[in-house]
């Protein structure tokens, strides 16, 4: 089957690609466009280290279609920093130390980011009920947790 | 060699801080590379086809037609891989037996698991590897099958070997079974013993096997030379372990195998092991080109080990002030396809934290058909520790005697004796146990259907084989490298480590993991010992390096070395008679090395031991809705003697990690077999794992006891934080609801039905 | 538990000081080790390190040197160690061969 033509824009730079109409939006940034910040942990949608936003929306990108990206606004977590500049959110996991084997760290850091946009202040229950959707295994979440409040405290700038 | 140290160092600048880890910037902007990451020119994509059928005889394998597939350029099946010798040699040797390892990574004469792997393609895309799989046709004859542990003890369960009797029972049995071994540990006179008890508890109880649940899936690339020289890209939990398993399964010199350690994405014991890398190095050996095999989830959840489901009978005498008197225990634990469940160690660690003179713990290994039982954090300690605990906690109710009181009572310490032989070695139980004695959380009072549960836990850490290498660039910085695979930040414990040692700050060093062709052999990052041994090794490189520069130093100032010492990370001239002279550091001693000898490099490899063990106490407060059955963690407090936290806040990480994969275990996590042995929870929506809204904040108490055997007192911090979490919440279930649990997992089905059958004698807290 | 004691032969003719300065080492073996032995069994040895164990061990029942190099570590005073030659074994000290462990 000839594959597909789409045109797209990732983070923020017009991208083109060649895909299968089957091929995942997740397979197409790791094995067409090398973007493999982006992690597969299922495959199914239930762990979110897979996270991307797709106009604005936060999405499981293993359950996109890479077609479904034609005309449409991705963010990942490779345009996450300002050029040298880490986002507030990169720079207080650092320092909580809210990683461990950072495998769920693009993921989360996407999902927080999103979660930020939209909620300014959440209170740390909005923080764990909107990261429900990202699994940890490795910290049990509370310097993932910590790590949000105090980025999202100083992108308040209070 | 050890060096003791009498006193911990109390005056340190850097050790004991929280930097940033120098791994840290390209984990949070997607550019680190794990095991799935890498590419090569050419690559192929490998995939496995996997039994259908939880017990089969597999009576031919026809690959022809995927093999035809346009696309494909390799298959494999078992027999393709070199045969090796059934090994059980001297004590207890199950763990390694090649014979197992090989049909473990792919199967011979028999599929044993849902999931098993037979047969491997390699093809240009990943979708015609997928179709190629469908082609190839495998004629198996189905068998009975039998999953749990107590089925496959019975008399007529189906063998899964014909010809395997149970080790470790005198007279050597001649019927054969599904019981591998038998082990048992004993000290003193249990009959005797419990004669003393005024208070005699036994329970029964079943655990099912969980999962590691590491998020990330196996995954390597490998690159098989024409010149029989092959390179694999791995997240493994110790790339030297990768190659040696590898080489050994091709029959390959281990030299010929270089491995790269990709950057891991958990492991917590379940990658100490190989799965995929004999099957990618043997497809690209037969392509000539490299070779990606990367698992799915499923693949994961269907074929690669959890630790062990059990069955257990555990009895304990008290005397009414609190004295334990006896303890006896049987554990069943389940290896899986293939002989190999930590039972052992659960034996030994079950009764390990209280000193009782008569005890008694007897293991059997069980195999089953289901796949094979991989470590997991302090392998077999957390299920041994959740029925001692749990009845301990019912001891401690019928002589109304509070839990940490209780503990404290029978705590062991230095000179304790064990029931595997040797006396305690360190101190460090009493002072977790204290800890939690003074935590305000732990006077909280409690409301209806809540309750508080306490538990306790051990595990030995380990020490083993490191290497280190240390050296000083040209302009001073200085850069350590190790064979140790970081998993959750030891890069950052080792370069601060380095930086206390040779006075320097911490941003002047850099930590990296170095390939099998690079540095000494070091084994597996995990058993608690990364911290411990090699940064035993780091301390001791750093310190030769420390001897380098004041060597040099003399030279450059033409003085005897006595009169140079070592300061803040420069060279001091003590002798103000021999001159004025201002301080050299590392950069300037570094512009001299080509005039004093050349590159300023130190290598340390040993083979560490005096390491301590890991104690941990810890509390929790639940709330259950009588309704449902569900239970909610109020609060969680876990104190765990950690010798010295290197860089606390990754030890905390340690601590809240396990805890929250106990509470995993200990409420939800399980497999679901349907009645033909196939797995039917196979992705994370059904094998539920605690997410984010499930949990409250949990409370790491760092307590630190040094150990005396390291030069900054570490003690291992990984495991022991899940040893005793399952008992603490059955414990809090207990008190919430009157009724003990005796299964788990503990999800809301299983609580309401004990809730309903107790309905009479159900009380709130 | 029986407890053996006997001088190695390439060990003859200790001084009586000798005797008394290097109090024995007592050594378990925990667990059955077939073919070697069928139960745990203690020893007093005259040995210094853990090389001088190993041989001493060895003479009695060959062939178990390399069985405890292998596939055992080893508890001196309670606090465990790898295997190592040159592992110091001072006067009168407890040891304990325990079965090598397996960790996650």
């Amino acid at each position: 089957m000839a594959k597909q033509h789409v045109t797209t824009t990732i983070n923020g730079e017009a991208v083109e690609f060649l895909c299968e109409t089957r091929q995942s939006l997740l397979d197409v940034l790791r094995d067409e466009l090398d973007m493999t910040g982006t992690k597969e942990g299922c495959g199914t949608g239930d762990c979110g280290a897979c996270s991307v936003t797709l106009d604005g929306d936060l999405v499981c990108s293993c359950l996109v279609l890479g077609v479904e990206a034609e005309g449409k606004s991705i963010q990942t977590i490779e345009g996450m920093a300002q050029g040298d500049q880490l986002h507030p959110l990169q720079r207080k996991f650092l320092e909580h130390a809210a990683l461990q084997c950072g495998i769920c760290t693009p993921g989360v850091l996407v999902a927080a980011q999103a979660l930020l946009v939209r909620n300014p202040d959440p209170t740390e229950e909005e923080v764990r009920y909107w990261l429900a959707g990202n699994l940890c295994r490795c910290t049990g979440y509370n310097k993932i947790i910590e790590a949000v409040l105090d980025a999202a405290r100083e992108m308040r700038g209070a | 060699m050890l060096k003791k140290t009498d006193t911990p160092m109390l005056d340190l600048k850097v050790v004991g801080t929280r930097p940033v880890r120098p791994d840290g910037v390209p984990k949070v902007t997607g550019q680190a590379r794990y095991g799935a990451d890498y590419a090569l020119p050419g690559m192929l994509w490998g995939k496995i086809l996997r039994s259908p059928h939880a017990h089969a005889l597999i009576r031919s394998i026809d690959t022809s037609a995927a093999l035809a597939l346009p696309g494909v350029k390799a298959v494999m099946v078992g027999s393709d891989m070199p045969e090796q010798p059934f090994n059980y040699i001297g004590p207890d040797r199950v763990q390694v037996n090649y014979w197992h390892m090989t049909r473990n990574v792919m199967a011979r004469e028999k599929a044993l698991f849902d999931g098993h792997p037979v047969a491997a393609v390699a093809a240009t895309t990943a979708a015609i590897a997928d179709q190629a799989l469908k082609l190839i046709k495998v004629d198996y004859e189905v068998l009975p099958h039998v999953i749990n542990v107590d089925d496959a003890m019975k008399e007529d369960a189906p063998l899964l070997f014909d010809n395997m009797t149970t080790r470790g029972v005198s007279p050597a049995p001649t019927k054969p079974s599904n019981v591998s071994r038998r082990t048992e540990f004993k000290a003193g006179d249990i009959d005797a013993g419990f004669a003393m008890a005024d208070e005699v508890v036994e329970m029964s109880f079943t655990t099912e096997p969980v999962h590691q649940g590491y998020i990330e899936t196996h995954g390597t690339l490998a690159r098989y030379g024409a010149d029989g020289q092959c390179e694999l890209w791995s997240s493994s939990q110790g790339h030297f372990m990768v190659r040696a398993y590898t080489a050994k399964l091709l029959n390959m010199n281990i030299s010929d195998l270089l491995v790269h350690p990709a950057e891991i994405g958990g492991g917590f014991g379940g990658k100490t092991v190989v799965y995929v890398e004999p099957v990618a190095a043997l497809l690209s050996e037969k392509t000539g080109l490299p070779v990606k095999v990367v698992m799915t989830r499923e693949e994961v959840f269907r074929a690669t080990g959890p630790t062990s489901g059990s069955s257990m009978t555990v009895k304990m005498g008290v005397t009414k002030d609190g004295k334990i008197v006896a303890a006896d225990g049987i554990f069943k634990l389940q290896a899986g396809a293939f002989p190999g469940s930590p039972v052992m160690n659960a034996a030994m660690c079950a009764f390990s934290v209280y000193e009782i003179e008569n005890a008694r713990a007897v293991g059997y290994d069980v195999v089953s058909n289901r796949p094979k039982a991989v470590a997991y954090r302090a392998p077999g300690s957390p299920i041994a520790a959740f029925a001692v605990e749990s009845v301990v906690d019912e001891l401690a109710r019928r002589i109304g005697m509070d839990p940490l009181a209780m503990r404290l009572k029978n705590a062991v310490k230095t000179g304790s004796p064990t029931i595997w032989g040797p006396k305690h070695g360190y101190d460090g139980f009493i002072e977790t146990i204290e800890a939690l004695m003074a935590h305000p959380a732990y006077k909280i009072p409690l409301g209806k259907n809540q309750g508080r549960g306490v538990a306790s836990g051990f595990w030995f850490n380990g020490g083993g084989e490191s290497a280190v290498t240390v050296h000083v660039s040209e302009d001073g910085s200085v850069a350590i490298a190790s064979g140790s695979m970081d998993v959750g930040g030891s890069r950052a414990s080792m370069a601060l480590m380095a930086a206390e040692t040779l006075g320097v700050p911490y941003e002047s060093v850099r930590s990296t993991v170095s390939d099998t062709a690079s540095i000494g052999y070091t084994h597996v990052t995990g058993g608690s010992r990364v911290t411990f041994a090699t940064g035993m090794a780091v301390v001791q490189a750093c310190e030769k390096i420390v001897d380098d520069m004041r060597a040099r130093a003399a030279m450059i100032w033409d003085v005897p070395l006595e009169a140079v010492t070592w300061q803040d990370g420069a060279a001091h001239l003590t002798d103000a008679a021999l001159g004025d002279k201002a301080p050299l550091s590392l950069k300037d001693i570094a512009a001299k090395r080509a005039v004093t000898g050349g590159p300023i490099v130190a290598e340390v490899a040993l083979n560490a031991g005096g390491q301590a063990p890991g104690f941990s106490t810890q509390f929790c407060d639940v709330e259950v809705d009588p309704e449902t059955g569900a239970v909610k963690i109020l609060r969680y407090v876990a104190a765990q003697d950690v010798g010295r936290a290197i860089h606390p806040s990754y030890v905390e990480g340690q601590i809240q990690g396990g805890v929250v994969q106990g509470i995993g275990w200990a409420l939800n996590e399980t497999y679901v077999y349907n009645d033909k042995g196939q797995l039917e929870n196979t992705g994370f929506l059904d094998y539920r794992v605690p997410v984010a809204s499930d949990l409250p904040m949990i409370e790491a108490l760092i307590v630190e006891v040094p150990n005396p055997n390291h030069p900054f007192g570490v003690k291992g911090a990984g495991e022991v934080n899940i040893v005793p979490v399952m008992a603490a919440v059955a414990n809090a279930l207990r008190g919430a609801t009157g009724v003990r649990q005796h299964a788990l997992p503990m999800s809301p089905p299983v609580v309401l039905a004990a809730l309903d059958a107790h309905a009479d004698e159900a009380v709130g807290a | 538990m029986p407890m053996r004691q006997w001088v190695p032969e390439w060990m003859p003719n200790l001084s009586a000081i000798d005797k008394l300065l290097r109090a024995p080492v007592r050594v378990t073996l925990t667990g059955a080790m077939p073919p070697f032995t069928s139960g745990e069994i203690t020893f007093e040895l005259p040995v210094t390190n853990m090389r001088g164990l190993l041989s001493a061990l060895n003479e009695r029942f060959p062939g178990i040197g390399e069985v405890l190099e292998e596939d055992t570590a080893v508890a001196i005073d309670g606090v465990i160690h790898e295997i190592v030659y040159t592992q110091v074994l001072p006067p009168g000290c407890e040891v304990f061969f325990i079965p090598r462990l397996e960790s996650g």
